[in-house]
């Protein structure tokens, strides 16, 4: 058994900001390294669904809270859900941010919750102006509950709907451009949606090079042959692809450096190989942060 | 063109079939194909839903499916899953009610401790994710007159769990953790009689006691919000060898009170027998 953390008392560190460095996800297959361990990033990701049930897990966050800034990146809001945010979901996770000062909240562009039903997957949705005018309503009222902006990050998609009209990353500046939200955009779904469906990756880079993005997701992703086919899944069950660290270096130019995440979920590995990552992302950003000087 | 809200009740009535999406009607009749059929799309989601729904639950019933392997376990989650989807994106509370499946569910009649091991299982869950309380100290209890004690209802902490089975839950439970000693094969499950188990959150871990019979039911009086004096008699209904002063100092020891509290209507305490 293990003692409880002692929580020092005053104000959390740095609890107003994520820094243009690389972090991790704390999930629970690491709560003991990283809480004895310390290791050197520069913030930690968290998905408060896993801490709302309180107890052990709490502790766990709370203890490793006291060292690292932590982003708060829900799973379960469902901003794509036509009949609305689920109004005692997000209650409670506006209390649990008062709780932790993240410095960043985010949030899928995608639906996981519908007439009270929970996915626990985030699905897609057809990007026409009613889904438009759907997250955007939902968005504005995530954003007055917090009494923050919010991050909105594009998912991985396996599948396209007849009736969509609008490109990806042009739904992601319009409803940006109406809510006033930011934009989380993950590296990994952009090269796992563009190969699904023959999107061109430099076109929805150059598209997000004019919208507000404030970070960057990169993680694994499998390969499942469905037919013919492949079809690239988004499982955060292994190392960042090597296309993706390219797609990631382009991103970088484009957008200038910002704070990046390793995602890994599923098949966890050892925290040295997850450090690892974010050590190989800290390199392309520093390097970008380099340049970013010199010009 | 559907509206979104028509889309996602006919994506909803696919996803949680309990046979994959096929072509033609529903949500997949509005999906692109682009060299992959509608419905192998659509069914990415339903092996996803299923496949994150099924480890969540082996997050919480790890000895379950240790004792009857990964694809008897997969099935019967499967079941479970197509019965009642989770309703909460906090999934934690989600796997409740997965003993009472089990109790029904065919093909685990022949395995009738299988739902109390599930039972243990699920208080554990709720174990791990309670509130921390701080315990109530002998010191505290010893501060109230000896004639207020009996009106009085000695409240477990949030993290304590009682449950109680005909069949050695806790033994096989340990079993399990180390599959290779062969500790499993040898419980003699008749032989080894029932088990009344206490649990308590220390630190980040869930411990677990095999307590007397008459220790059990003067907890779960408390844990049901009986006073002292109905605890007792319950406790001695059950083991006429009830040893009270022996149970309460056992029990400050172990911290598995947090107050002293004047006696309410039946709380929603977790208790499981």
């Amino acid at each position: 058994m293990q003692a409880m953390p002692q929580y020092p008392s005053g104000p959390l560190p740095d609890a107003a900001t994520i820094p243009v460095a690389a972090g991790i996800g704390l999930r629970a297959a690491h709560f003991e390294a990283v809480t004895q361990t310390l290791p050197a990033v520069g913030w930690l990701e968290i998905h408060p669904e896993n801490y709302l049930g309180g107890g052990a897990p709490l502790a766990y966050l709370e203890a490793a809270r006291a060292h690292y800034p932590v982003s708060m990146h829900g799973v379960g809001l469902s901003l794509g859900s036509a009949d609305g945010l689920d109004p005692a979901h997000l209650a409670r996770l506006v209390t649990f941010a008062r709780r932790i000062e993240p410095g960043l909240v985010s949030e899928h562009l995608s639906w996981s919750m519908h007439r009270g039903t929970y996915f626990n997957d985030l699905l897609p949705l057809p990007y026409t102006e009613e889904s438009v005018a759907v997250v955007c309503r939902n968005i504005d009222q995530a954003q007055e509950a917090f009494g923050r902006r919010i991050l909105v990050e594009n998912a991985s998609t396996y599948l396209q709907f007849k009736h969509s009209t609008i490109a990806e990353p042009d739904f992601m500046r319009a409803v940006a451009e109406q809510t006033g939200c930011g934009i989380l955009l993950d590296v990994n779904n952009v090269y796992v949606s563009c190969e699904n469906h023959g999107w061109d990756a430099a076109v929805y880079l150059e598209t997000m090079s004019s919208a507000p993005v404030a970070e960057i997701h990169l993680a694994g992703h499998a390969e499942n042959r469905v037919g013919e086919r492949i079809v690239r899944i988004d499982d955060h069950g292994s190392r960042v692809a090597p296309a993706v660290w390219s797609l990631y270096e382009r991103a970088l130019a484009l957008l200038g450096p910002m704070p990046t995440l390793i995602e890994w979920d599923t098949a966890m590995p050892p925290l040295e190989v997850l450090l690892a990552e974010a050590a190989a992302a800290q390199c392309h950003l520093d390097q970008a942060l380099r340049h970013a000087d010199a010009a | 063109m559907p509206t979104l809200l028509e889309l996602q009740d006919a994506m909803r009535a696919q996803l949680f079939a309990p046979v994959p999406p096929a072509d033609g009607g529903g949500a997949v009749g509005h999906i692109l194909g682009d060299g992959i059929a509608p419905a192998s799309r659509l069914q990415v989601h339903h092996n996803h839903i299923r496949i994150t729904l099924t480890d969540a639950l082996a997050g919480i019933y790890s000895a379950v499916e240790a004792m009857v392997g990964i694809q008897f376990f997969r099935a019967a989650a499967h079941g479970f899953i197509a019965e009642g989807p989770p309703c909460d994106p906090v999934l934690y509370a989600y796997g409740d009610g997965f003993a009472d499946f089990l109790a029904a569910f065919p093909s685990a009649a022949s395995l009738p401790y299988l739902p109390d091991l599930a039972r243990l299982e699920w208080a554990m869950h709720r174990s791990f994710h309670a509130a921390d309380e701080s315990a109530l100290t002998a010191g505290a209890l010893g501060a109230v007159p000896a004639d207020a004690l009996a009106d009085l209802v000695l409240r477990p902490r949030a993290d304590a769990g009682l449950v109680a089975s005909d069949w050695p839950v806790d033994a096989l439970w340990h079993a399990t953790r180390a599959p290779e000693s062969g500790a499993l094969e040898r419980i003699d499950l008749v032989a080894a009689g029932g088990a009344a188990i206490l649990l308590l959150r220390q630190g980040y871990d869930v411990r677990m006691w095999h307590v007397p019979a008459g220790e059990w039911h003067w907890l779960a009086a408390f844990a049901a919000g009986q006073d002292m004096a109905g605890a007792a008699a319950a406790a001695t209904a059950a083991d006429p060898a009830f040893d009270l002063a022996d149970a309460l100092s056992t029990n400050l020891q172990r911290g598995t009170f947090a107050a002293l509290e004047a006696p309410q209507e039946l709380k929603n305490k977790e208790t499981t027998r």
